[in-house]
């Protein structure tokens, strides 16, 4: 993309999310451009004053206009700046904010390819330790401030010679090409910083995380993890030094330009004076007025220039966040017809899948039907592809060949929203949410349905927990969000989610490893309730605990991607050689 | 009053210091580049000063003037200005990254720190509200550390010219220098107050920002995407992420208004000083003054304006970041823990752990999780430390590696007590194993080894044999010289939770420490994979003193003895077999466990109804079956690791 389309888009969105920004952009730039306007204007009345009649009065209201006008600007630049400084943050904050809607809105299979998952994380750096967004923010600002000054004081040149603002014109045009040298070594130095700087993050950030440190010290890894980090040091040190070199090298150049510019002016300018070699003569008060505006011309052209580039390189900063900003969302993808419930039946036709990007079948060929009301237990090794075939029925990714249907349908062609209403899932790495515990059971503001949420968090074994809490079922999950909050037991938060799904309204639920971190009382309870608690809905039931699938009505063996069985826990333990078996007595084993 | 309030807050003179000791020791260059920018950057102004007073002067000469000789000073002013000035201009730029690796450094030492500190720092919650402003010190180029070494990089070359155009204003006006000084005071008064204010509120504002950036990294999440779809919650989110964000802008509105407030004092005296200033120049101009000398002066009182607004924006920008920094320092320094005592590690033993009569609780925490806890783990025994969550398994082999103190009462390890123990020496002592691995972006023998020079690479293939992974690690392309996970290098491996956990456990066995601990190593393992980590078990402890622990009961099958936690601490003690004759707890949650294997083995008919002694043949058949299962499921995984 290039940068043009980029500040395009960028500044889409902030119209689109913080209007009233962009307005006062636009009255800080014209501000701006009057401030030096004057600036340069009103000191040549006061020296002609001063080289002419000398009168008092004269001297005084010329001397009260440049000190007054100075104040008047000066109360101006705060006024603006107490409003800038607020709606930079402002739109810094929105636009994390709308990065973080899109990611809610991305189609769910883009959330488990790398690559977005590293386009994302590329995007948020955007906003974490460059500052980069805010950065973006305050630099569009002053460049668009140093671009009104440079308007101003161009058309002040204008009114003495052409000549000599077509003279400095073209140094400008050096300047640029300069510039443009320099941004092509800074996007250079930029392509090889960026993954240097990924994997020195990658370092820090494992250096600094908690749930390393048993390892770090029983392991002593302290020494190597420093070790790495300093190794990054000195590389992304010895990148960047080569660039500031040249950088230090096109700067001075650009400063020599500048300095040229100055002395062309004042030349030209003193010639002005005296000689009419280039016109008519001009006074002194002329010539400090055009001095000035040549060598604001200069001063504001060299900042003008360091803007854009550094406003290219914030660009740069913002691409993965621009890339992600322009991905299609779910709802534009996905139409079709109200699926208006509750499932009566569950048919996997020869169902293959594979994920994104790679050849691997994880399923192949997966062919079973389910009727409603029944309990299904989904069995296998790690990896055989279990969750797999709990994420397509729930429409996370779709199939590659064959076809899922729900009640004699293709489940792609229901409708997103209304399909979704009907099932209810414990994922593996589900997650609560820093609201209440009632409002993660429910998933709704608070105080709806009490009396559900309450009959659940007691049916899943959370009442004698809840009593002990002060604040009852309005206690505030974790301390991610607020310090006050409560962290509960991985058992416990395992508890709120299984009541959450329970909670919903749905014919269908999905229960993934759903008892890994309870213990052996807590997990008995949960199975010897679960056929009341899931009632007559359908239900799938993902377990390492054979133990579990005895509840079950029918066992699922999936076996490398494939259906290796579908029958009862009896019919399976009659097969001796049977894979389900062989896991079942592996563990009964141990109980026996 | 205020100014010398917060002026005294930390001590900047030492923190300012000790950055120039450090600069001096990592690059003394530095302070060569500082020297030659700082006489350029000083002389270059007056340059511009000059220039229009000798121009004008030969202006001022009317008819007289000589063309030529303005042609002239432009060009003597091109040659000194352009000279200066590009070295003034490359060495502002090319130190630049120099001065970052300064920085960088000490992003290494504060993660080295944190990575040695007493292990509690690492589970405090508040740890990093505790030592944020340490972190902040290190967190960008243009704050904190690196943003003071680049301050004061440019800050002599300003304080020189500050005092040149000082005295040269001074000699014609004394008033008008004190005006400009006075408008100085001013923009250095807002600008600590203001600071202040803010700083006031800065728990506040780490509060908001807390919450903001909680609702950010939830729907930015990833890990979050399924259960926001599942049920509904984008919504909910972003509303309460917009409530956030007014709450945050309210903040800076009221931070913003302040300081506009404050301003007015400023704009006061600027005032003053611009009367003072075109007041006096005119004055002069009048009785007889040149131009030329009314626009140099005038040029001069703007340009030392300006650069005394710089020196105070620098000096209030050293004085508020050095806080930072010092706190950095600060947290360097502190003693966290991370020596203990000076006994070294015991050699060539194994470990008797004795627990007497310890009680623990959490720092900062009023519930006890152990009252007057007596346990003996025997040398050369192998324990099974079973309960429900919650009852403090994990705790107790915390406090039993140092990684906790006891709050009352003792731990003696071989009869020295555990606090004698120098940290490193006891963490050496123990070979642990975790629920949850940490594979790291490092090599297979780096990660075995947990370092990265003098790795002992025929034991790294050994301990990979013992553990079962030789096989899946030669499927690697580069085997144990293959670099992990994908974050560092693209085609990096990835290992399958099994083998994660193997990896854990050869890790274990090439430190072959004097004790074995390992903590749910198969909690989300499937069961055959978790069969052959049983397996291994034996093979890790061989003749070394272990602790399992676990909430399912398997691993009472081959511990010598039992010890089952409930959440008043030790409940019951014994070999299985006495504990299923107390039918106590462990007799409950052993037959409510393997009740519906037992069960549905009956039902099935395949089963058996026996008791254990004439079972344990079978169950070992199954698990020769087990095992070469495990082969061809290994066989199978070879493909993955090739893609």
């Amino acid at each position: 993309m290039n940068n043009w389309k980029k500040l395009k888009l960028f500044l889409r969105l902030s119209w689109k999310t913080v209007p009233s920004y962009i307005v006062l952009l636009l009255v800080h730039t014209l501000v701006s451009g009057a401030q030096v306007a004057l600036n340069v204007v009103l000191p040549k009345f006061l020296i002609d004053e001063l080289t002419g009649g000398c009168e008092v009065r004269g001297l005084l209201f010329f001397g009260g206009l440049v000190v007054g006008s100075n104040l008047f600007f000066a109360w101006m630049e705060r006024f603006m700046k107490r409003r800038m400084d607020v709606q930079h943050t402002y739109v810094s904050q929105k636009m994390e904010q709308l990065l973080g809607e899109k990611v809610m809105s991305l189609p769910y299979a883009r959330l488990e390819d790398p690559y977005y998952l590293d386009l994302k994380e590329r995007a948020a750096f955007a906003f974490l330790n460059q500052e980069a967004m805010l950065n973006l923010i305050t630099g569009l600002a002053a460049l668009l401030q140093k671009g009104s000054t440079l308007f101003g004081l161009t058309v002040i040149l204008l009114t003495l010679s052409p000549v000599l603002a077509a003279v400095l014109l073209v140094l400008v045009g050096v300047m640029v090409l300069l510039q443009k040298r320099l941004s092509v070594e800074l996007q250079k130095i930029h392509e090889m910083i960026l993954p240097i700087n990924r994997r020195y993050g990658y370092y820090v950030t494992l250096a600094f995380s908690d749930a390393i440190q048993k390892d770090i010290r029983l392991y002593n890894m302290a020494g190597m993890l420093g070790d790495r980090i300093d190794w990054y040091n000195q590389d992304m040190t010895n990148t960047f030094d080569t660039f500031r070199r040249q950088e230090g090298f096109y700067m001075g150049l650009y400063n020599v330009i500048n300095d040229l510019q100055a002395a062309i002016s004042y030349g030209y300018v003193g010639l002005r004076v005296v000689t009419d070699w280039f016109g008519r003569r001009i006074g002194l008060g002329s010539f400090t007025m055009y001095v000035n505006a040549a060598v604001q011309f200069s001063a504001n052209i060299t900042e003008f220039g360091q803007r854009i580039v550094d406003l290219q390189k914030l660009l740069g900063y913002l691409d993965p966040f621009m890339e992600l900003m322009e991905l299609p969302e779910e709802t534009e993808v996905l139409e079709g017809v109200p699926f208006t419930g509750p499932v009566e039946s569950i048919v996997f036709e020869k169902v293959d899948f594979a994920y994104p990007g790679s050849e691997k079948k994880v399923l192949d060929q997966v062919s079973f039907s389910v009727k409603k009301g029944e309990k299904i237990a989904v069995v296998g090794l790690n990896g055989a592809g279990k969750t797999t075939l709990i994420k397509l029925l729930c429409r996370l990714y779709q199939p590659c060949g064959g076809r899922i249907l729900v009640n004699g349908q293709d489940i792609m062609s229901y409708d997103y929203a209304s399909y979704m209403a009907q099932l209810a899932a414990v994922f593996q790495d589900y997650r609560l949410f820093a609201f209440t515990i009632e409002e993660n059971i429910s998933c709704r503001e608070t105080g709806q349905d009490r009396n559900k949420v309450e009959k659940l968090a007691a049916q899943v074994g959370l009442s004698e927990k809840i009593k002990e809490l002060p604040e009852g079922l309005r206690t505030l999950l974790g301390k991610a969000y607020d310090e006050e909050g409560t962290e509960l037991s991985g058992g416990q938060q395992q508890k709120v989610a299984i009541a959450r799904a329970l909670y919903k309204d749905a014919s269908l639920i999905i229960l993934d490893e759903p008892t890994s971190a309870l213990d052996p009382l807590a997990e008995a309870e949960i199975y010897e309730n679960f056929n009341d608690l899931a009632g007559g809905k359908t239900a799938f039931y993902i377990s390492h605990r054979m133990s579990s699938s005895v509840f079950c009505d029918k066992i699922l063996v999936i076996e490398d991607g494939r259906v290796a069985d579908f029958a009862s826990h009896e019919e399976l333990m009659k097969k001796e050689d049977g894979l389900y078996r062989r896991m079942f007595q592996a563990q009964a084993g141990n109980y026996v | 009053m205020e100014h010398a309030k917060v002026k005294t807050s930390y001590p900047l003179g030492a923190t300012l210091r000790r950055m120039l000791q450090n600069a001096a020791r990592q690059n003394p260059k530095l302070f060569l580049y500082c020297g030659i920018y700082t006489v350029t950057a000083a002389v270059y102004p007056f340059f511009a000063v000059l220039l229009p007073k000798v121009i004008l002067g030969e202006l001022e000469k009317g008819t007289g003037a000589r063309p030529e000789a303005v042609l002239q000073i432009g060009a003597g002013f091109f040659l000194l200005a352009g000279l200066f000035g590009f070295i003034r201009t490359f060495l502002k730029h090319w130190p630049y990254s120099k001065l970052s690796l300064l920085r960088l450094d000490y992003v290494r030492l504060s993660s080295v720190k944190v990575m040695e500190m007493a292990y509690p720092h690492c589970e405090d919650a508040a740890f990093n509200e505790k030592y944020d402003k340490a972190f902040i010190a290190t967190q960008s180029n243009n704050n904190g550390v690196e943003g003071i070494y680049h301050k004061l990089y440019e800050m002599p070359a300003v304080v020189l010219t500050v005092l040149a155009l000082s005295v040269f204003i001074g000699s014609l006006s004394l008033p008008v220098l004190l005006g400009l000084f006075l408008n100085l005071a001013a923009v250095v008064w807002i600008s600590r107050k203001s600071h202040n204010f803010r700083y006031e509120r800065k728990e506040e504002e780490a509060k908001l920002r807390r919450k903001v950036g909680y609702y950010n990294q939830v729907s930015g999440d990833f890990t979050y995407g399924k259960d926001i779809r599942m049920y509904r919650m984008k919504q909910r989110i972003l509303e309460n992420t917009s409530g956030e964000i007014i709450k945050y802008r309210n903040l800076n509105r009221l931070l913003a208004g302040k300081e506009y407030r404050l301003g007015f004092v400023g704009l006061t005296t600027a005032l003053i000083s611009d009367v003072l200033i075109y007041g006096t120049l005119i004055w002069h101009t009048m009785r007889g003054m040149s131009i030329a000398d009314f626009s140099m002066y005038l040029t001069a009182a703007l340009t030392l304006s300006a650069y005394l607004k710089q020196m105070a924006e620098q000096f209030s920008f050293v004085v508020n970041e050095g806080q930072y920094v010092h706190e950095m320092y600060r947290f360097l320094d502190l003693d966290m823990g991370e020596k203990g005592g000076n006994h070294p590690a015991i050699e060539k033993d194994t470990l008797e752990v004795v627990f007497d009569d310890v009680s623990f609780r959490y720092p900062g925490s009023e519930t006890y999780i152990f009252r007057h806890l007596n346990l003996t783990i025997h040398k050369g025994e192998r324990l099974a430390i079973v309960g429900i969550n919650g009852a403090g398994k994990t705790t107790l082999v915390k406090l039993m590696m140092g990684l906790f103190d006891v709050t009352e009462g003792e731990i003696r390890i071989n009869g020295i007590p555990l606090r004698e123990f120098d940290k490193k020496a006891l963490y050496s002592m123990f070979s642990a194993v975790f629920q949850d691995v940490n594979t790291m972006a490092f090599t297979v023998r780096e990660n075995v080894a947990g370092c990265l020079e003098g790795i002992d690479d025929k034991r790294v293939a050994d301990v990979l044999e013992q553990a079962g992974l030789t096989r899946a690690v030669e499927a690697l392309p580069k085997k144990t010289e293959q670099m992990m996970l994908k974050v560092i290098e693209e085609d990096g491996a990835l290992l399958s939770g099994g083998q994660n956990q193997k990896l854990a456990i050869a890790r274990a066995l090439y430190k072959d420490a004097n004790m074995v601990v390992m903590d749910e190593p198969t909690a989300a393992l499937d069961p055959l994979a978790e069969a052959e980590i049983y397996e291994n078990f034996s093979s890790l402890v061989k003749g070394k003193t272990a602790v399992y622990i676990s909430h399912r009961l398997a691993s009472t099958r081959f511990c010598d003895h039992i010890a089952l936690f409930d959440k008043s601490g030790l409940k019951e003690y014994g070999t299985h077999e006495e504990l299923m004759a107390l039918r106590g707890s462990y007799y409950e949650m052993f037959t409510v466990q393997g009740k519906y294997y037992t069960q549905a083995g009956t039902n099935s008919g395949a089963g058996e109804e026996k008791r254990p002694e004439n079972q344990r043949p079978e169950g070992q058949e199954k698990k020769e079956q087990g095992r070469q299962k495990q082969e061809s499921r290994e066989a199978e995984t070879e493909e993955t690791c090739h893609e």
